[in-house]
């Protein structure tokens, strides 16, 4: 390895001084569970970028890609981290074909930037993705760690909104993958191995969204009940129906009040409606009539204002619980749906045992649970305890045909854990594609595949 | 090795009725819809995921080239063992294995005809969403193989959007399962990778799919104009409109005719083109849904709008875009089809230039596509006994495939590349690019047994015992 002066230099050439971060208390911010990094520099453009990888290979530097930050508490702690390539600055349009439904963005773009644009063309476009951290995520971020939100039961997730993207391989060379039509099935879909790839593959430079038009209208029926069975109830009974709104998002009592809203303290079904003035409409009063019906204390129509605000509160959840907590374990669960009630009550119990704060959200129609533990700082002396406890959440999962991986966690847990709880039958396929694109293993090292 | 040593321990290893080898039989396995023809060295007829395992662990061993088909619709000659070796047909692992309504999920062997599969789940009042046109033969293990599209895929995205999970062959024989009934499974989207990817992978014994609940309403229009051009304009007009159609299919007056004489649907025959729209959703609202595509319509010239008013008008309608590709068919003794694709925007003056093309190679060109997702499906008529019009026929699909790839499309939007589009992928793909797709032929498949010399032009994958 080069000696540090002299790496310096070498990146100065390529990023530029001002670019750069070498000094010990800039890098602060950018340490990984604990670890702060050597250095951390901003490419300004994807020629940049591909000589900043290229240098860190031959230089054998651990590189971390880092978009806005607000998902890298996830994954295994890394041995050490040499370099974290920031995409900061890689935030311009590349492509802006409205009329084809199409938009190109540089990966350090943050998707809520890029919605409030396309909201402002013509009768107004958007990004059908609602992942967490609504003013920071990039879009490169969201679609390295295949984020999500509530509205992917209507219109599913990064797999289906990513017509193509570039990336910088893990040997510093240019890769474009997919294109800008709707189909296309010329070669390997790579677009689809680089979405959750969490970077390990190599650092993703652009993405290509398909866009929508705007709705017409929205509003959310707002549903609060004392008891989770009923919302269940009600939640299955909108899933297996042809009404088709955009979530079916289920919150309990803690994580209702989490929101920071003036909302009751209950269970929560968030059903937002939306699609042209009629349809809505029709989903408004089909809600009220099966609220009342499911025995809902109080009905409540959120709109315009009230509902960003809402599913704004929503989205940034995860983020204020951690600032609200010193020590948060989020993880989520992912199960058929006809598992997704039993497997929330059940873990209610389970965590409810233990005497720690427990909010969760839960998309009834997709199955998912992303749960928050409030750990104050119970996690001091308790390691043994809560890696067992993290254990039997994720076999309640597998035993349901799911699976269970941690979002964040305490660093003294972190260490005993592998925080993926990949499936064994695919990880020897997956190892070999990581090692054909990654042979010195330097992309997000340990990360990933939790080192031995 | 030997054939008929291939042939023997084959009998050995599934029993000899599901070994076929004589030489009628193989050459009902020489082909498939496209035009390159290639005989297996024999073909066996899996009845479980452990017949699988077995043949092709007898194949990574004794490096036998392996290629599965399903109903051999596939029009890129992905079917066709170029380089002999085994073929695994599935006719008999064609079962629905579960219909599983709670989880909306249907498990299905690979084998199984998709439109039996829709009509299974139907019955419970549940739709899976892909529609080939060719969905009354195609398999869903071809359907998975090739991300097969069809005309909804412009709402409701193409087969890769609806496989959640499979359990697969891997090429040393080792079987796994990828993805699963729950969304979201840890790691690469394994799923994602093998969709598409024309059996050079791994070979799907079970496929997982998603099925949704059936819309409430659908309404069909069908828009008949003088020219191609306002057709092709419409399109993109519709969507500026904030309408996003189930499905936005056109049909030039070739194909009109074509199909008019054949089915007699009702299409008149001196429109230059005619544009076939879906809508659905809620009935609320839906009508005026159906009066503003009616009004941009007008605006573009139509000649004349028309709305099916009951489900028979509309099977009607349907019958004649599925119907479209054998219409044409009748016309000449052969066709072959592209697919190229272009955004959307780029749509008028790609079509213009697909007739020019045809002009220039002296070729009748009949277009029916699916217009709303740019996917173009040009149809050359020719009598491939003529070899100076097969020569013309192969010079003008390349223009097109190029002429496609200029206008930042690509050159494959549901076909796949087979053989037949291996030298366009160097229109779309750079070297990088090609590696990289090679690298992950080399995890799956590093001797390269499955599916060998397609997809991948052959520079970009080197095979692990390879001397060079």
């Amino acid at each position: 390895m080069l000696e540090h002066q002299k790496l310096i230099v070498s990146l100065e050439a390529i990023v530029g001084r001002e670019n750069l971060l070498v000094e010990p208390e800039a890098l602060l911010p950018y340490a990984l569970d604990g670890k702060t990094p050597q250095l951390a520099a901003f490419p300004g453009s994807r020629e940049e970028l591909s000589a900043l990888v290229a240098l860190g290979v031959s230089q054998g530097l651990v590189m971390v890609p880092w978009g806005g930050g607000t998902k890298m508490a996830m994954g295994n702690v890394p041995p050490r981290v040499d370099l974290v390539i920031g995409t900061a600055r890689l935030d311009s349009i590349v492509d802006y074909d409205i009329a084809n439904l199409s938009v190109s963005v540089e990966s350090g773009m943050v998707l809520s930037r890029l919605q409030e644009k396309l909201a402002r063309e013509g009768g107004g476009f958007f990004v059908p993705l609602d992942p967490s951290g609504t003013s920071s995520s990039t879009v490169g971020g969201i679609v390295a760690a295949n984020d999500s939100g509530p509205r992917r039961f209507l219109y599913g997730t990064a797999r289906d909104h990513i017509l193509g993207l570039k990336f910088v391989s893990p040997t510093g060379k240019q890769v474009a993958a997919g294109g800008k039509t709707v189909k296309n099935v010329a070669g390997y879909d790579m677009t689809k191995l680089m979405i959750g790839s969490m970077g390990i593959l190599g650092v993703i430079s652009e993405v290509t969204f398909k866009i929508l038009p705007l709705p017409e209208k929205q509003s959310t029926a707002c549903l609060s009940f004392s008891d989770a069975a009923q919302a269940s109830k009600m939640a299955r009974k909108i899933v297996h129906s042809s009404l088709y709104p955009a979530t079916v998002e289920l919150l309990n009592p803690r994580a209702a009040t989490g929101l920071g809203l003036d909302l009751p303290n209950a269970y929560l079904l968030a059903i937002a409606l939306e699609g042209f003035t009629e349809a809505v409409e029709r989903l408004e009063a089909e809600m009220k009539k099966m609220a009342a019906e499911a025995g809902a204390q109080q009905i409540t129509l959120l709109e315009g204002a009230s509902h960003d605000a809402f599913w704004t509160a929503y989205r940034d959840l995860s983020l204020n619980i951690t600032k609200t907590c010193p020590e948060v374990l989020s993880f989520k669960a992912n199960v058929p749906i006809s598992k997704f009630s039993e497997l929330a009550s059940l873990y209610e119990q389970m965590i409810g045992v233990q005497g720690s704060a427990f909010a969760w959200t839960g998309q009834a129609g997709n199955g998912i649970i992303h749960g928050h533990l409030l750990l104050a700082d119970a996690v001091a002396g308790q390691g043994e305890f809560f890696v067992s406890l993290i254990g039997r959440l994720t076999s309640e999962a597998v035993n349901r045909g799911g699976n269970l991986l941690l979002r964040s966690c305490p660093l003294a847990l972190k260490e005993k854990l592998d925080v993926w709880g990949m499936p064994a039958a695919g990880r020897l396929i997956m190892r070999r594609i990581k090692d054909e694109f990654d042979t010195a293993d330097l992309m997000n090292t340990g990360r990933f595949f939790k080192a031995n | 090795m030997e054939r008929a040593r291939i042939i023997q321990d084959m009998k050995s290893i599934v029993g000899k009725e599901n070994v076929l080898s004589s030489e009628m039989q193989l050459n009902l396995y020489n082909y498939d819809a496209s035009l390159i023809k290639a005989k297996p060295d024999c073909v066996v007829l899996p009845s479980s995921t452990e017949d699988v395992s077995r043949v092709v662990r007898y194949a990574h061993e004794n490096r036998i080239p392996v290629v599965a088909r399903g109903a051999g619709t596939n029009l890129s000659a992905g079917s066709v063992p170029i380089k002999g070796g085994i073929v695994l047909h599935f006719p008999r692992m064609n079962r629905i294995l579960e219909i599983d309504v709670e989880n909306q999920r249907v498990v299905v062997e690979p084998g199984a005809i998709t439109l039996d599969i829709k009509n299974a789940i139907g019955k419970h009042g549940y739709l899976y969403q892909p529609d080939p046109a060719s969905e009354k033969a195609t398999t869903i293990g071809g359907n998975m193989a090739e991300n097969s599209g069809g005309p909804h895929c412009f709402k409701y995205g193409v087969t890769s959007n609806h496989l959640l999970g499979m359990e697969v062959v891997l090429a040393n024989g080792e079987v796994i399962e990828v993805g699963g009934k729950a969304h979201d499974c840890p790691g690469f989207d394994l799923t994602g990778i093998l969709v598409g990817s024309e059996g050079t992978l791994a070979i799907a014994t079970k496929l997982i799919l998603r099925m949704v609940p059936k819309t409430e309403a659908v309404k069909t229009l069908l828009a008949i104009y003088d020219t191609i051009e306002d057709g092709a304009n419409t399109v993109s007009a519709i969507i500026a409109a904030g309408i996003i159609p189930t499905t936005l299919e056109m049909m030039d007056n070739l194909t009109i005719k074509a199909v008019e004489q054949a089915y007699g649907v009702g299409f008149p025959m001196d429109a230059a083109a005619i544009l076939l729209i879906e809508v659905d959703g809620l009935k609320d609202g839906l009508d005026r849904q159906v009066e503003l595509i009616s009004t941009v319509c007008r605006n573009h010239k139509v000649r004349e709008v028309r709305v099916a008013k009951s489900e028979a008008e509309r099977m009607k309608i349907w019958a004649g875009r599925k119907g479209a590709f054998g219409a044409v068919g009748r016309l000449r003794p052969n066709y072959l089809v592209n697919d190229g694709t272009v955004p959307r925007t780029r749509l008028p003056e790609t079509l213009k230039q697909v007739i020019a093309i045809g002009e220039k190679y002296r070729l009748p060109i009949a277009n029916v596509f699916h217009a709303g997702d740019g996917n173009l499906h040009p149809l050359i008529l020719f009598d491939e006994r003529d070899k100076d019009e097969l020569e013309r026929v192969h010079r003008a699909a390349g223009e097109i495939m190029k002429l496609c790839a200029d206008m930042g499309g690509t050159i494959s939007g549901e076909h796949g590349v087979g053989v037949e589009k291996l030298g366009g992928m160097e229109l779309i793909f750079t070297k990088e690019d090609l590696r990289a797709m090679g690298r992950v032929k080399k995890a799956f498949d590093p001797d390269n047994i499955f599916n060998p010399g397609k997809l991948l032009p052959p520079e970009s994958f080197v095979e692990r015992n390879s001397a060079c």
